[in-house]
Formats: C-alpha cells, structure tokens, sequence
C-alpha cells in the first residue's frame, strides 16, 4: 500500500505571536499570554522560554522574573486570536481541502496524493502564512500523524530548519525517536507517561519496539495506534471533527452542493449543536463562537470562502445561545448563488465551567434556555437597558480580570490600529 | 449592511416572479478587499501622507499578500515603529521611505535599521461627512 503523508502545521506561540502581528516592538523581547482570570502563562515567546519561564504555571510564581526581565504581560484577546487562527486555516485550506483544523492554532493536512516535493511546498506554505498574517509556523511532515508531531517539535527547536522538518524516508528515524521523551509522545498523556516511564520506556524508540500485546495491556486499543503510527503505520486519519481543550470544532463537508441559506442553517445549527454538546461533555464553556462557509475550491470561477467570529457577552454552553449566534454569523457571511460545499463551527476561548465570573443571571443560563428567551423578549419590548444592567456589570467584572488585554485589531472597527 | 435591489418592483400576495431578475448587491467587501485572509484595516494617525489622499483618522485597506513595488503606500516598520510611506526603491541597496508631506523629511533605510515591510496599503475611506462639518 502506498504510504501516506502527513504533515502538522502549529503556529509557534500563537498568541505570543498574534500580539507581535500588531506591535512589532514586541519583536525580540521575552512576552507571555495568560490564560482566562489572567491566572497561567499559556503563551511564551522564545525569549520568555529561554528565561526558564514554564507553559501553565501561574503569574504569581514567576513574577520575580517578570518583573526583573522586564517580561510583557497579555491577557487572552480571544477574540483577537480566532480571527487570526481563521485566516491561517482558510490560507491552509486554500493549499490542501484536506485539513483538520485540530486546535486554534494547529492543522493537519493531508499531502499523500499531491504531486510535490513536500519540503519546498512546505517551505512555501509557511513563507505565505507568515507573508499574509504575520503569524510564524511550524511545519513537521511524516508519514503518520503521531509522527508529525515528532517532526514539529523538531522544526521548532532546530532554528537550522528554518521551520520545516519532514521524517519521510528519513535514514535515521531511530535516533529521532529515541530523542524523543515519551511523554512528548502525541496521544501518551501524563498518567500514562509515568507508567511507562515506570516500565523503563523512556522514549518515543522503546515505546515503538514494545510487544503489541503488552502495548494493549497496557495503553488499551488507542495505544496501540499510537505505537502503530511510531512505526510508520497509518491508523489516524484526518477527522474533520475535533475537539481539544483550546478550541472545538465541528465541520462537515457536504454531500451535494448547497445553495439556499436555509439548507446552510440547518447545517450549522447541527454543528453548533454537536460542538456544544462535546464541550459540555468537558464541562467547558466558550466564549467565542466561529462560522466558516466556503464553495469547492477547485471551482476557481465560483470560489467564495468566509467566516466570522464573535466574543459572547458571556461564556456559555447553553445550546440555544450558541447557535442562535451561529445562525447570525451565518447570515453575515452567507452570499447568494454560490455552491456551498463545506461549513463549520468553531469554539474557543474555553473557561472550566464554575470558574468564569458569575453575576445575577448565572445559573438561570444554564439551566434554563427558556429563562433566555424570555429574556430577550423583555429587551425587545422594553429596549436594551434592563439586559445592559447586567451584561455591563459582567463587563466590568471582566476588565479587571483581563488586565492587560489588546484591542481587537481585526474586528472592531473602533479598535484598528492606529498609524 | 447589504441591501437587495429588486429592478421590477415588488408584488404582495404572490411569490413574486421578480424575484428572478433580482440583481446582486454591489459588495464592497468584494470590490475593496481582494484576499480577505491577508487583509487587515488600520487607521491614519497624522497629517504626514496628507498630498498622498491619507487624511487623519482615515480607514486605510492594507493587503499584506502584495508584493511593495517602488512607489508603493507601505505600512512600514522601521526599529519595531509602525509607519504609513511611500517606498523608494532607487537600487536594491538604496531604499528610503517617504512621506507626502513636504514638511516631513525622508528616511533613508541603513543596514543597521530594523526595517521590515508590514503590508501594502490599497484604499483609502475618508468621511467627507467630518471634512464638510469642520469648515
């Protein structure tokens, strides 16, 4: 059987790298972005990293190096952020229509089929990522998913690779997995890690050259793939579904072409549907909800391609909520006469459910969509001010919490930059 | 907002057979921004490419996909500063930015500066509104 290719492409510190995009003084200095309630650093430039600043530890036990290296704060611009992560997956998708979007700022795709040298189309890809939006990435190609993720580790740590790295027909792919920790294994999570580590498999090589029943006994059927896939064996496609702590997404391509909105609606309203009730399989709520929409790319006279993003006034996993508000994304981005072809629903911008800032109306949200409703009957027939009261009140709240957050650049008109 | 023009008119009751010869909108996102994904809008600040049709507080359409030619109106960055010029290109070693201003002086650009090219600016939007009501 032919083999597949793969290749992962991941934003390096995305938001690190989204605030650069909009103040390039920011360029060379060590800067972090923290994660909701301004709590962990979940963003670090490499200058942050090379002061010895860890991914999710919280603001308070670094402030010493904060303050005496004079690191740069940001709080979450989600909003910010999406609309970034938006134009980076629809320039990739303009490339392959084979993408899984895998998280706000990582893609797989698909490069078996394509006629290319895979490095150098690669290599161009990521000159027109960082040309068109400013963002730098990472580029791991293999012939596995799992091994992608090997290959983009690589790519970012080696500055010589200039941000490519592929694993296909590599003389020594031994050596490379035996550098590899297990724990940076993609699909061997902490728990498992330490039971390996245990058992003596220190890295990515010993893990590969397990017996498959011990790997069974031991890892369950999903380990199992996973060492498959350290082998150069194939077993994890593209999923247009999927969802990671960061971001959820729920795309489908569809099976005939569709033209009307209404046909588009129900769509969406499914996929909203899906992706909120995966997040509240996690218990997490979203505070930005994404739409795209685009024809078949190939079709290059008839080719339309959009999206829209929004910040909720307040996270939520409320059903109702989140796909009212795809359903008016949609209908900015939808255009008459064009052959629909694929449409999705992205959320981000994730809080646990129970630690984002509570007001009046918190519980009555989740609870009861028909609380919600009603209330926006009251703001229909009274005007906005009774609502306001307690959407302005969470706003404030809000602030404070995102003390150090940028404006959002790419959304607001009010907001652009001023040069 | 996009509105729908309908060039026969429209009848009640009936599902309306003009609604075959509905002509499309004229979009201004489709006239304006060529590669929405490379697109972004920035606002004028001051009065230094005022002969260039940039005005203060002026909508600017940048396209980052564009390849600056000399002559161009750039969104420049000169040591981490974001500027609005005009490119120069004399020579592949002599390049200066300029403004269209006679009252602004032109920057030469030395190997030394940290000079990067953000985007080409394309359209400009100025509200004739404002300019009529401030004389």
């Amino acid at each position: 059987m032919k083999k597949k290719v793969f290749a992962l492409i991941d934003c390096n510190a995305f938001y690190v790298s989204c605030e650069r995009v909009f103040n390039p003084k920011l360029n060379n200095k060590p800067v972090v972005a923290l994660s909701n309630n301004d709590g962990c650093i979940i963003a670090r430039s490499k200058e942050a990293k090379a002061l010895g600043i860890k991914m999710g530890v919280p603001l308070f036990k670094v402030k010493d190096i904060v303050e005496r290296e004079n690191v740069i704060v940001f709080s979450s611009n989600y909003t910010l952020y999406a609309d970034m992560s938006r134009r980076v997956m629809n320039i990739i998708s303009e490339f392959t229509p084979s993408i899984e979007v895998y998280s706000i700022d990582e893609a797989f795709i698909e490069l078996t089929n394509m006629n290319v040298d895979y490095e150098s189309y690669a290599r161009h890809m990521r000159k027109v990522i960082l040309q068109y939006t400013g963002i730098p990435v990472s580029i791991g190609i293999a012939s596995t998913k799992t091994l992608t993720k090997v290959a983009n580790h690589i790519a970012k740590d080696d500055e010589s690779l200039e941000g490519v790295c592929s694993l296909i027909q590599h003389e020594n792919l031994d050596q490379v997995l035996e550098d590899t920790n297990v724990a940076d294994v993609w699909g061997v999570g902490r728990q498992l890690s330490k039971k390996l580590i245990a058992n003596g498999i220190f890295n990515a090589k010993l893990l590969k050259n397990c017996e498959d029943a011990w790997v069974r006994k031991m890892m369950s059927v999903n380990g199992l793939k996973t060492v498959s896939e350290l082998r150069e064996i194939s077993c994890l496609d593209l999923e247009e579904t999927s969802a990671t702590r960061k971001s959820c997404c729920t795309t489908r391509s569809f099976g005939k072409p569709l033209i009307n909105l209404e046909d588009i609606e129900q769509a969406v309203t499914t996929f909203a549907r899906r992706a909120t009730e995966r997040i509240r399989g996690e218990n997490l709520i979203a505070s930005t909800v994404s739409v795209f929409l685009r024809t078949n790319p190939f079709d290059r006279n008839r080719y339309y391609s959009n999206s829209s993003t929004t910040t909720l006034s307040y996270p939520t996993y409320d059903t109702v909520q989140i796909v009212k508000t795809a359903l008016q994304l949609t209908k900015i981005i939808f255009r008459e006469n064009y052959k629909y072809k694929k449409a999705g629903v992205l959320l981000s911008g994730f809080y646990e459910k129970g630690t984002e800032t509570k007001d009046l109306f918190s519980e009555a949200r989740y609870r009861s969509p028909k609380l919600m409703s009603a209330v926006d009957q009251i703001n229909e027939r009274y005007g906005s001010d009774t609502i306001q009261i307690a959407t302005e009140c969470q706003m404030g709240k809000w602030k404070q919490k995102r003390k150090n957050c940028t404006q959002s650049y790419t959304t607001q008109l009010d907001n652009v930059l001023l040069i | 907002m996009l509105l729908t023009f309908y060039k026969e008119g429209v009848e009640c009751g009936f599902p309306s057979p003009a609604r075959d010869f509905t002509e499309s909108s004229i979009d201004l996102n489709e006239e304006l921004i060529h590669r929405p994904n490379s697109t972004f809008v920035v606002r004028a600040r001051g009065h230094s490419m005022i002969d260039a049709g940039i005005s203060p507080g002026d909508l600017i359409i940048v396209d980052r996909s564009l390849k600056p030619r000399h002559g161009s109106v750039i969104v420049a960055v000169l040591d981490g500063e974001l500027s609005i010029k005009i490119l120069n290109i004399k020579s592949k070693h002599d390049i200066s930015l300029e403004s269209a201003n006679k009252n602004y002086e032109d920057v030469h650009v030395s190997e030394e500066m940290d000079f990067m090219i953000w985007g080409v600016c394309t359209y400009v939007v100025h509200d004739l509104k404002k300019l009529n009501s401030s004389l």
